[in-house]
């Protein structure tokens, strides 16, 4: 149910050819690639 | 080896070492900011980037500074490319008509092409149009090369300073590596493809009409300019999914020499811009001989493995005079793939001219055991340099713990900080390379996508993780790879193995910023000879083989034991 109302709702909400459920994930790890390593460079600077 | 692959290596081999010195000292040059001859040209587009984007190209940075800058840098282009996949099929220049990539494969070849990899879970030229090859692949190819350049003249800076804090400037040194050295070299060596038959369009697909009758639509496209960045940058994503094995990639023994100078041409002259830059060039040469031995060494076996053809064949009375030819392309060869293959897998390149999966066992042994050596032989551009920096820091540690002296490396002396910074960077590709394989070799969703069983099943999926950590991007194949596991999976560990190396690869340039000079005694272990040069090599071939020979035992070491009793998988 929660996945066909997220479709729903991507499909009148969000950018043509974008799919809420699928893409913001993706875009989240996306961040996530270069957030981590960040945090990682604090650990650096640690050592 | 035959006269013809012998006289191929000579030919190959005096080319770009006679590249090495010219190309060195003008890198090193530029990035010190001195006039050359593209100057006049270059200075005042340099000048308008730097006004545009507000970077005062005077003002140096820390290495935590620099290391933010590097990072901050792959965000727009990651999720510029990610968008720009999955609206493909909503943009203009896709005459074929090319979908929208699905998510999780567009989050894998964005990650892919921005860590410079080019792992390429999707099929070239029948996935992406030509506006995702060129504004997507292409623009990436040459930014992530840049930032490698740029990690290792960060690196060859902590070298050579003394008492400092910063170590460059990362937007300068991206700009510079960008507009003097990739572009004028890409802008040559596309001239020269173009010339040789290499496509460079935006057509539709050719439509013709084959010897049976029936009608078949070839891509085309703006092949030439992404084959120079390809195979220049290390990235070397092909433009169609046969790679260099397509005659619109590599349509002659010509293309395929240029390009076996390309891949190792920037990674090569870059041991000479670290040598003039720590004031010593033989610095430089002591490190490329080490490359150099360790590459001509798995040309040589490759040559033997693959030129000698397959046992079995031989045995049922087939003649295999020519070689093992399965998977490989007539035009070039045993002798022509063998070496394109040890340079693809050497060099971080990725590049490809005929289908790993069909090598013999050990000759697979060899492309995996070039990959799993961190890339060090030649390697990417920059990456391979601060990857062989790595591995002298570890050498002269081990010296230093043989003789009893504190280790010292051109003028640094190696203390503990060094020493930790230097295993974050080395432990990080083996822990996201052998974890994934372990449990992708016991999951359904790692086991239904093995085209083969056994011991050769292992090794499709042993080289997938060690070519997507290792940002080398060259398939095995017989893997059936784009799936939601896989894609994420490697993507993951494509992150790792450049993000997390990277950044211990900087704290630790800052770190030797800022130690004095230590002035060379008669206990300082010379690094510019022959001694040095063997050390160098036994340290990396034994920590490599400590680390991968048992994963390599289970794939290429025993299928090789079943081939010569008489089994294949």
């Amino acid at each position: 149910l929660y996945r066909h109302r997220a479709r729903q709702y991507s499909a009148t909400r969000s950018l043509p050819g974008i799919d809420a459920v699928t893409d913001i994930p993706m875009l989240v790890l996306i961040v996530l690639a270069v957030l981590v390593p960040a945090a990682y460079a604090g650990l650096c600077r640690s050592i | 080896m035959t006269p013809a692959a012998i006289g191929q290596l000579l030919v190959w081999l005096v080319l770009l070492l006679a590249a090495v010195r010219p190309l060195g000292g003008y890198m090193q040059r530029v990035f010190a900011g001195e006039t050359t001859v593209l100057t006049p040209l270059l200075r005042p587009i340099e000048t308008v980037l730097y006004r545009v984007a507000g970077v005062r190209s005077s003002e140096e940075q820390t290495w935590y500074q620099y290391a933010q800058a590097f990072l901050t840098y792959h965000l727009p282009g990651l999720l510029l490319l990610y968008l720009l996949l999955r609206l493909q099929d909503r943009l203009p220049l896709n005459p074929a008509g090319q979908a929208a990539v699905p998510p999780d494969l567009a989050l894998n070849t964005a990650i892919s092409f921005a860590t410079n990899t080019s792992w390429q879970s999707y099929a070239g030229e029948l996935t992406l149009g030509p506006l995702a090859q060129m504004a997507g692949i292409a623009v990436q190819s040459f930014l992530s090369a840049a930032a490698g350049i740029a990690v290792a003249l960060a690196l060859t800076r902590g070298f050579a300073r003394r008492g400092a804090t910063t170590i460059g400037n990362f937007w300068v040194d991206t700009t510079r590596a960008t507009l003097y050295v990739l572009l004028p070299v890409c802008l040559l060596a596309s001239l020269v493809f173009a010339w040789q038959g290499v496509p460079q369009t935006l057509s539709a697909p050719a439509a013709t009409t084959t010897l049976e009758g029936a009608r078949q639509a070839i891509p085309l496209g703006p092949v030439a300019s992404q084959e120079a960045i390809k195979l220049l940058s290390g990235d070397g994503g092909g433009f169609f999914n046969a790679q260099s094995a397509h005659p619109f990639e590599n349509p002659n023994g010509l293309t395929n020499l240029l390009a076996m100078l390309l891949m190792p041409l920037l990674g090569a002259a870059l041991t000479n811009t670290f040598g003039r830059m720590v004031g010593d060039e033989r610095q430089g040469w002591a490190l490329l001989a080490a490359m150099m031995l360790l590459l001509l060494a798995g040309a040589a076996a490759l040559h033997g493995i693959e030129g000698s053809g397959d046992p079995l064949l031989a045995g049922a009375g087939i003649d295999q005079g020519a070689g093992n030819l399965e998977g490989k392309e007539i035009r070039f060869g045993a002798a022509g793939s063998a070496l394109f293959s040890e340079l693809g897998t050497a060099t971080s390149s990725g590049a490809v001219n005929a289908m790993h999966d069909s090598y013999l066992p050990l000759g697979g042994l060899v492309l995996l055991a070039n990959m799993m050596l961190d890339e060090v032989i030649v390697g990417g551009p920059g990456s391979g340099l601060f990857g062989m920096l790595l591995f002298a820091l570890v050498a002269v540690f081990i010296a230093g713990l043989m003789i009893g002296r504190t280790p010292e490396y051109v003028g640094n002396k190696i203390e503990s900080r060094e020493v930790k910074l230097t295993m974050l960077a080395l432990l990080a590709v083996p822990a996201a390379l052998l974890l994934p394989t372990a449990v992708a070799v016991v999951i359904p969703a790692g086991l239904i996508a093995m085209g083969n069983a056994g011991p050769h099943g292992f090794t499709e999926v042993l080289y997938a993780y060690t070519s997507a950590v290792n940002t080398n991007g060259s398939g095995f194949a017989g893997l059936s790879m784009n799936t939601p596991f896989y894609n994420l999976t490697l993507a993951l560990g494509m992150t790792i193995g450049r993000f997390l190396v990277i950044v211990p690869v900087l704290a630790l340039a800052g770190s030797l910023a800022t130690r004095r000079r230590v002035e060379a005694s008669h206990g300082t272990l010379p690094t510019t000879g022959p001694l040095w040069v063997g050390l160098l090599i036994g340290v990396i071939v034994i920590v490599g083989g400590l680390t991968y020979l048992p994963a390599l035992a289970l794939g290429p070491v025993a299928e090789h034991a079943a081939l010569l009793g008489g089994t294949m998988f």
